[in-house]
């Protein structure tokens, strides 16, 4: 059978109404509006809206970006942790279902609730566009990541998580070394950041889940209210500081540093609010290091991004000048570790 | 001897044509991308201008750090041994060579964060005139 990409093919439309027909158990159900979102450099997002029973529900389709950051989850291993995040009770999309027969679309994918708003980090961030409160959404987002780290190992839908064998942050230094053995150019800079990070190491501690993409862009807010947290292919077992550090990292904030919450607000409701979620105390130091190690990853990841470019496999004007973001952040990474600092 | 306007010239002009009177009639749904036209031309407009000045300061300080510092290299043999010096400095850093070294660690440090000054100074000067951001 012939497969096209385009979901707004008819033949690709017909199967999606009948799978969706199926998963929904509804008499009927037909696509009445698709339309490809913009952002999503490693996934495609589909807005679609489905008259079902009367009503036109919204919903949003999954599926791979033609090149993906190695780092990611397969759409199935991301639909299994936006389950068990509902069932955390964090506030994400509503999961619908995942779909892995090729026939329907041409690959794996998966349906969820669409939500309300906007996720744009230079505009939640700015003074000018925002209406809501600053601290209480700052206070609301610390909260929902208490709940995300409640999910902790084993766990028998999540088995596919790797446990680490060695300290979260010793792994996460092994990872992009040996992701840099295998890049073109030598990235001293970088090389300085990882050896500070590995010496000042903090030792292994109670594992939880971790996003890995907690930030401001990654979480929807409609008017003043937060609607969900988005993004959960990079989620693994991981030291909680290391969610916190990368939501507070300087690199983050879209410019505006003196929020050093995402951009949005005060670091104090930002932990005022996992503290009172999660009944326990914040260690500031581990967070600060947890963001210097922000930096050295998003670094590694932007080298990923602008590689894709380089390389010829996905010519994009955004994955090249993402690709000269490194710049700065080994910049910050340097001025985090001077070595007056030791 | 090229002709006038250069590269450079033509570059100046076009993005500012672009960001005159091009950019503001983008439709929302094509506005960043315009930004990001216009942001890459700019980046493209200072490493023009700022033209091999900080490879050639790069590659003195990574030659003097190892004492190579006799017949430098010009042109494509530069780049080479650019890399070269860097694959050097990115190892010893890897291997944590300079630490019982605190001299040498510091003059490695200035090395690295001169260089990736000279780098943000072309991908994004603003980075470093933000007041959060000390020299």
């Amino acid at each position: 059978m012939e497969v096209t990409g385009d979901l707004r093919h008819d033949e690709t439309r017909a199967r999606l109404d009948a799978w969706l027909r199926n998963v929904l158990a509804a008499p009927s159900a037909e696509i009445v509006r698709i339309e490809k979102l913009s952002g999503g450099a490693i996934q495609e997002n589909w807005a679609l809206d489905v008259a079902c029973d009367g009503n036109v529900r919204a919903f949003v389709l999954r599926t791979d970006a033609p090149s993906g950051v190695a780092a990611s989850h397969d759409r199935s291993k991301e639909f299994a942790l936006l389950k068990a995040a509902h069932a955390a009770g964090v506030t994400v999309p509503e999961p619908v279902a995942y779909c892995d027969d090729r026939t329907v679309i041409g690959k794996p994918f998966y349906v969820m609730a669409r939500l309300k708003g906007t996720a744009g980090g230079h505009i939640l961030v700015r003074d000018d566009k925002w209406r809501g409160d600053r601290a209480q959404l700052a206070e609301r987002l610390g909260a929902e990541l208490a709940k995300i780290h409640t999910i902790r190992p084993p766990r028998p839908d999540l088995a596919f998580l790797p446990v680490p064998a060695r300290p979260p942050a010793i792994e996460a230094i092994a990872a992009y070394r040996s992701w840099l053995d295998g890049y073109r150019d030598p990235r001293p800079a970088l090389e300085w950041g990882l050896s500070w990070l590995e010496r000042h190491a903090p030792p292994a501690g109670e594992l939880v889940l971790c996003h890995r993409d907690f930030r401001t862009g990654n979480y929807m807010v409609d008017g003043d209210r937060l609607t969900g947290i988005l993004d959960w292919e990079f989620a693994g077992w991981g030291d909680p500081h290391e969610d916190i550090g990368w939501f507070c990292a300087k690199c983050w904030r879209f410019g505006a540093d003196a929020r050093e919450a995402g951009g949005i607000g005060s670091r104090h409701d930002f932990y005022r609010g996992y503290e009172r979620q999660s009944g326990r105390r914040i260690d500031d130091r581990a967070v600060r290091y947890w963001e210097v190690m922000a930096h050295a990853r998003w670094a590694v990841i932007a080298l990923q991004q602008g590689e894709r470019h380089v390389s010829g496999a996905e010519p994009s004007l955004d994955l090249a000048l993402t690709g000269r973001r490194v710049a700065e952040l080994e910049y910050e990474l340097l001025r985090m570790t001077a070595p007056e600092t030791e | 001897m090229r002709d006038r306007p250069n590269g450079a010239d033509l570059l100046t002009i076009a993005r500012e044509t672009f960001v005159r009177e091009v950019l503001p009639t983008l439709g929302a749904d094509r506005r960043l991308a315009g930004l990001m036209v216009a942001n890459a031309m700019a980046i493209v407009g200072r490493e023009l201008a700022a033209g091999e000045a900080s490879q050639r300061r790069e590659l003195a300080a990574l030659a003097a750090f190892y004492g190579k510092t006799d017949d430098m290299p010009d042109g494509e043999t530069a780049d080479a041994a650019l890399v070269q010096l860097n694959r050097q400095l990115a190892d010893d850093l890897r291997r944590d060579a300079f630490r019982n070294e605190p001299e040498r660690q510091r003059k490695a440090y200035e090395i690295l964060i001169e260089t990736a000054r000279a780098k943000v100074a072309i991908s994004n000067p603003k980075y470093l005139s933000d007041p959060n951001v000390a020299s």
